[in-house]
């Protein structure tokens, strides 16, 4: 895979007097169909065996076992293609676009890990996705980010998956992909920048636990709302909890919610009704400031569009107002396409743009304000549990669990 | 562990200093190379320069093959290796520890109150919030730069924010003019816009009441003109002469073309003061196209789309200091004032072009010298006049046909104010010397001034009185019947500016890009100050229309608006 790109980007040696002949081109061939049943043969024994590995058998070791299995083989092996994240891009494309196909690969890729957070939480997230496996195995010395921060780093998550939604939606290529962090360190080649931002990715995943799968991954946001109605998702304790606190200790995730004391257990305040109040009477506000920022900011993702790239440079040509010329300016003059065709179109793509923009807007303005109004609910929880967004069901808390001894003590006869 | 992380860490660095050093246009953009290859375009029957290129490129690909098969599969799966021993050393280390024992005591949370940290939280994505808004607003700075849309009807454009005009007839009618800022000064080049409302300040570095800024593409003394939502200006340097349009509700750039005549070679703009440059002559529009003129002698109109339409040479419009004439317009004529040289070289003269196609209609000779003042357009008796000034006349023609109408000798110097007509009085002024009021029609002035004459800048009038100020900083208001000073004040500031009146404010905007606001009338009244930077060199007059008053600096384009008006909006 990585020679031939290396041949065709040499220039072919000068003199051909010389007689020398251009070696012929080579390009590696496709992956035969039934590898791709294979691909999905192997994710859905590997959602199978995470669930019940998380659920049933409430085992770390063997989870980082399978995460390890899933790293090498989506990851290394398969060179992280298909990967379920970049699959939302996909499936929206095959919304807007008619004449675009899902592959069935794609398809189960991007629907199977929902399916199994709907009624298991994140098992895919546990032991089934490469990227994670991967920040997971680096992670050595855990730092806990404050609360605070946790919560305001993962809006990011949110507004990466609308814009991921606009560029598929409108034609503007798959972003998930081309800024991956960690797709190219599994092929072992790629741009310098990419690669050294996926190290940068590893190196903070040996003090923060997975960085990208909290505060930047689209497809965890899917699998959170989707966890969120879970019915049989990881609990901490196969018991009453005891409140010890050491679940809490060993998340490095901040995907514990503690418990809530009972002084605190009370009905709400004036104030926390006031507060609310605001909060919901905000909604609308927030939603129709990202609606209106969202347009504005149209124009400008518009550029990411090559079409709409190669209409800006032919103006800006035209006007003299750059230097020289692309091979894509070239390319497009020598077809003798009208330019007032090409700029109609492009202009049409904007206008595009600027409604998915709006879209994009209300998400995030929706997302921040319930974030808002979520906020400001007075929690009342009996017992130390797992967040349902944010646990990504790595079985780490149930080591540490007084009663989950007990229990493997009163099946096993001895501790663990 | 350790060993195996400085293993891992070596490896790294070496692929990927081998990765930036084996790009294959660190071969191809060899200097050495290049240099050999630019010598046998020089003797292309070398044969031993040949061989040496043959050697070098030989010895470059070995080098860049060397380099690449070092970042090859085995370095990497060694890199690899290395990784996953530092891993499990680390986790041997750090994560297999003994656990803690399941029968120690509970430990008591330290509860904070949860409201408040909540508090804190919400906080935070409030904050998050600000950063992503923050970031849409760098990003709406850099939209997609493409020639507007066509507009429904071809030759039609948006009004004031109406609909587009189906076809609409080829010239406006005046009551359309006079709704828009169309050329230099205003409809009537007397700058005023007696309906215009503008705050009472404003500063450009804290946005106060400064609805957009935006910055200019190409520095140019012209003036920015106001059609509808749009706002024209010209710029120009040594290599080009444009035009732009910005949208005056946003401040986008909408478009910029540069003028390109056809079949010639573009003339050298000529040599002219840093106060002149070399896009002082403010442009001109109809709502239909906008015409520009430049000192290198190239005249143009574009539509509104930004595509020329036509664009031709008149000649060398040398002149000492530069060129300056603005363009007027009346009805399907664009009208040039060209003034050059001593009355005795016959150079200067008076051009009519048709607005469609660029010919001249008709040229009318001018027994005048150079000068640097714009052609008014007036109505006098319900009919039109375009009053000129040049030493030693101030004349009118009728811009139909450029008959003279009549004239006045009573000019002399470097004539640079233009003309206005107010109160059936027409301010005439020679540059350092004196301000004549001059009764159209007449065969002489009515009145002579000799107090604060001004050396650049045009009278403006209330009606009752004229204002006038001087590049230092003296400002004069004279009664407008007899020329008789009301009252004068000093301004420690420059003015190259044109005194504008908007509404109930007289606007004196320095040089210093200060904008003085007096009330109008018989003694000096401040009352406020706008700024826009002292860095901007304001010398442009500004453009009022509507809630806004448009100020052209030498960095940026300002839409100034009453902050309440534009929340309103």
């Amino acid at each position: 895979m990585t020679a031939a790109p290396i041949n065709q980007r040499f220039p072919p040696p000068q003199f051909t007097e010389t007689g020398h002949q251009l070696p012929h081109m080579t390009a590696p061939p496709p992956r035969a169909g039934a590898l791709d049943y294979l691909d999905i043969v192997v994710l859905c024994i590997c959602l199978a065996l995470a669930t019940w590995l998380v659920l049933r058998r409430r085992a770390r070791r063997e989870v980082v076992l399978l995460s390890l299995f899933s790293l090498l083989y989506f990851g290394f092996w398969r060179n992280g293609c298909v990967c379920a994240i970049g699959s939302i891009q996909n499936l929206t494309q095959a919304l807007f676009d008619s004449t675009y196909a899902v592959p069935v690969t794609v398809l189960a890729f991007g629907v199977l890990p929902l399916v199994f957070a709907l009624f298991f939480g994140r098992v895919f997230c546990a032991a089934v996705c490469p990227h994670g496996a991967f920040q997971d195995v680096m992670l050595l010395k855990p730092v806990r980010l404050p609360v605070w921060l946790e919560h305001g780093l993962r809006l990011l998550a949110y507004v990466y998956l609308g814009l991921a939604v606009v560029f598929a939606a409108t034609g503007g290529g798959y972003i998930i992909c081309r800024f991956d962090p960690f797709v190219q360190i599994f092929r072992l080649t790629g741009s310098l920048t990419m690669i050294l931002t996926g190290v940068i990715f590893l190196l903070l995943s040996m003090f923060i636990g997975r960085p990208y799968c909290r505060f930047l991954c689209p497809y965890g946001v899917l699998l959170g709302l989707a966890g969120s109605v879970s019915r049989w998702r990881a609990r901490i304790t196969p018991d009453k909890c005891t409140q010890c606190r050491r679940c809490q200790d060993a998340c490095p995730f901040n995907a514990i919610n503690k418990v809530t004391p009972k002084a605190q257990q009370i009905d709400p305040t004036p104030e926390d009704k006031r507060r609310l109040a605001i909060r919901c009477a905000l909604l609308p506000l927030v939603i129709v400031s990202g609606l209106w920022l969202g347009g504005l900011s149209g124009d400008s993702l518009a550029k990411a569009h090559p079409t709409v790239a190669l209409a800006e440079r032919v103006h800006l040509e035209d006007a003299g107002a750059v230097p020289g010329a692309t091979d894509a300016s070239v390319a497009f003059r020598a077809e003798g396409t009208a330019p007032e065709k090409l700029f109609a179109e492009a202009h049409a793509l904007v206008a595009r743009y600027v409604l998915a923009g709006r879209l994009c807007g209300v998400w995030v303005g929706l997302v921040v304000g319930l974030k808002l109004i979520a906020l400001a609910w007075r929690p009342r929880r009996p017992e130390y549990e797992t967040d349902a967004v944010r646990c990504v069901a790595c079985a780490r808390c149930f080591d540490f669990c007084p009663q989950e001894h007990k229990r493997r003590q009163g099946k096993n006869g001895v501790l663990d | 562990m350790l060993s195996a992380a400085v293993f891992s860490a070596a490896l790294g660095g070496l692929l990927a200093w081998t990765q930036a050093q084996g790009k294959v246009a660190a071969l191809v953009n060899a200097p050495e190379l290049a240099r050999l290859h630019e010598q046998l375009r020089k003797q292309p029957k070398d044969e031993a320069l040949k061989q040496q290129i043959r050697a070098l490129d030989q010895q470059l690909r070995l080098d860049t093959f060397r380099r690449l098969n070092l970042s090859h599969a085995t370095a990497r799966t060694l890199l690899l290796g290395g990784l996953v021993l530092f891993l499990l050393g680390a986790h041997g280390v750090l994560v297999f520890r003994p656990r803690p024992a399941p029968h120690l005591p509970s430990r008591p949370a330290q509860h904070v109150e949860e409201m408040h940290m909540r508090q804190v939280t919400a906080l935070a994505v409030v904050a998050m919030l600000a950063i992503i808004v923050a970031f849409v607003a760098l990003l709406t700075r850099h939209p997609a730069q493409l020639p507007a849309p066509p507009a429904p009807a071809a030759s039609a454009v948006a009004t004031g924010g109406g609909n587009p005009v189906a076809a609409a007839p080829a010239f406006p009618t005046m009551d359309e003019v006079r709704k828009n800022w169309p050329s230099f000064r205003g409809p009537d080049g007397s700058g005023v816009n007696p309906t215009a409302q503008i705050p009472t300040n404003w500063n450009a570095a804290t946005g106060v009441n400064v609805r957009w800024q935006s910055a200019m593409p190409l520095a140019g003394m012209s003036s920015p003109i106001v059609w509808g939502n749009s706002v024209f200006l010209t710029g120009a340097d040594e290599a080009s002469n444009c035009v732009f349009r910005f949208d005056a509700d946003t401040g986008k750039l909408l478009w910029s073309a540069i003028l390109k005549v056809a079949g010639g070679a573009r003339p050298a703009p000529p040599k002219v003061g840093d106060d002149t440059g070399l896009s002082a002559p403010t442009p001109a529009t109809d709502g239909r196209r906008v015409y520009t003129l430049f000192p290198n002698g190239e005249v143009a109109a574009f539509d509104l789309a930004g595509k020329q339409v036509w664009a031709r040479n008149i000649g060398p419009l040398e002149n000492n200091y530069g060129f300056a004439a603005s363009l007027a317009l009346y009805q399907d004529r664009l009208l040039i004032q060209i003034d050059r040289g001593v009355v005795e070289d016959n150079q200067s003269k008076l051009l009519a072009l048709d607005i469609a196609t660029g010919k001249d209609l008709w040229q009318k000779p001018r027994a005048v010298a150079g000068s640097w003042s714009s052609p008014t357009l007036v109505e006098v008796d319900g009919k039109p006049q375009l009053l000129t000034v040049a030493a030693p006349l101030l004349c009118a023609y009728n811009p139909l046909d450029g008959a003279e109408l009549w004239h006045v000798g009573c000019l002399e110097s470097d004539v640079a104010p233009s003309p206005i007509l107010a109160s059936n009085m027409i301010v005439a002024i020679a540059p350092n010397t004196a301000i004549f009021g001059v009764k159209p029609g007449e065969a002489k002035f009515t009145w002579k001034a000799e107090n604060g004459v001004p050396d650049a800048t045009s009278p403006v009038s209330d009606g009752q009185r004229f204002y006038i100020v001087d590049s230092e900083g003296m400002v004069t208001c004279a009664d407008l019947q007899t020329g008789k000073a009301r009252w004068q004040h000093e301004i420690e500031d420059r003015f190259y500016a044109s005194p504008t009146i908007v509404g109930d404010k007289l606007v004196l905007l320095s040089r210093k890009g200060v904008a003085y606001l007096l009330r109008p009338g018989d003694k000096f009244e401040l009352i406020g100050k706008g700024e826009v930077g002292k860095e901007e060199e304001c010398g442009a007059s500004p453009a009022p229309l509507g809630n806004r008053l448009y100020i052209r600096g030498k960095l940026h384009l300002f839409c100034i608006e009453e902050a309440k008006a534009a929340t309103a909006k």
